[in-house]
């Protein structure tokens, strides 16, 4: 008899969880295709492009390193002039590789302008 | 009910993704204008080796044997360069300028390489320039955006400029009607 009454119990149980497990992989669903389509949409920035930006005409990786451009055209470096379209002129700088191989001491870039 | 709800999520979620996305695509064409109108001038540029021959030409610049007549230098560390690449890839296909070839100054090849392929500068003859050890060196110029006109091989011509059209209507309209750019006839 008790028997019956336990399984009489757990019937409408198992049918109340079936909703819940649905819901649950509705959920995951919605919150994975979320993330998939956020990962679609930013996915494809270039990596130099997440510490490179515009200072003057120059397009600087790193920069604001506190280095002079001095200090930046001593050793392996790479400078380049460049005008605005305002007519104000930049000499941009890099030292080492900061587009590749990320911001450091020695990675780094400058720019200075002059009008 | 359940569904409905679900649903009502997806929609949020994908409308605050594309949100996000505008907003970065709309900052990105904000800080490649620089909010200053793009000027027209087209001047010369100092300091070019005028009248002088390349000992060779990269293979890239060489479009079916014969090198470039004017050759826009850009560099993957000049912003102003940017502008330039985004009038180049607005130019439709067919639409280009016959002889015209692209020389990208870089600190390194695969950072050339990543802005001649993020800027659609592949489908003009164009040369990575790692360095700028070439065109510095043939030519004693280390300044972007400057354009070299050439007639019969020979660097007759440079300029600065900003926008492409003024650029191709200053190069053709002096090549067109004197023979010669200007800037040449008073060097030489």
């Amino acid at each position: 008899m008790n028997l019956i009454k336990a399984k009489a119990q757990t019937v409408p149980q198992e049918g109340a969880g079936r909703p819940r497990v649905a819901r649950r992989r509705f959920l995951g669903g919605v919150g994975a295709g979320g993330l998939a389509t956020a990962a679609t949409v930013f996915g494809f920035a270039s990596p130099a492009s997440a510490h490179t930006i515009p200072y003057g005409c120059c397009h600087l990786c790193c920069p604001n390193s506190g280095h002079t451009l001095a200090a930046c055209e001593s050793g392996f470096h790479y400078v380049w002039q460049c005008s605005e379209s305002g007519g104000r002129t930049c000499h941009c700088c890099e030292h080492k590789s900061p587009c590749t191989y990320g911001c450091s001491s020695i990675h780094y870039s400058v720019g200075v302008c002059t009008s | 009910m359940l569904v409905a709800l679900g649903f009502a999520v997806l929609v949020l979620t994908v409308g605050m993704v594309v949100l996000f996305a505008m907003f970065g695509e709309l900052s990105a064409r904000v800080a490649q204008a620089g909010g200053r109108p793009r000027s027209t001038e087209v001047v010369p540029l100092e300091g070019a080796r005028l009248g002088g021959v390349p000992d060779a030409w990269p293979g890239g610049l060489l479009a079916g044997g014969e090198a470039p007549s004017v050759l826009l230098v850009l560099s993957s560390a000049c912003g102003s360069c940017l502008d330039i690449a985004g009038q180049l890839r607005d130019v439709p296909a067919g639409a280009g300028w016959d002889g015209m070839g692209v020389v990208v100054s870089t600190s390194h090849e695969q950072t050339g390489e990543e802005f001649v392929a993020g800027n659609g500068i592949g489908r003009f003859p164009h040369h990575v320039d790692v360095g700028g050890s070439w065109v510095t060196g043939q030519f004693g110029v280390n300044f972007s955006p400057s354009a070299l006109v050439f007639a019969g091989g020979r660097l007759v011509a440079a300029y600065i400029f900003h926008d492409v059209a003024a650029l191709r209507a200053t190069v053709t309209g002096e090549m067109a009607g004197q023979g010669l750019p200007r800037q040449d006839r008073e060097a030489v």
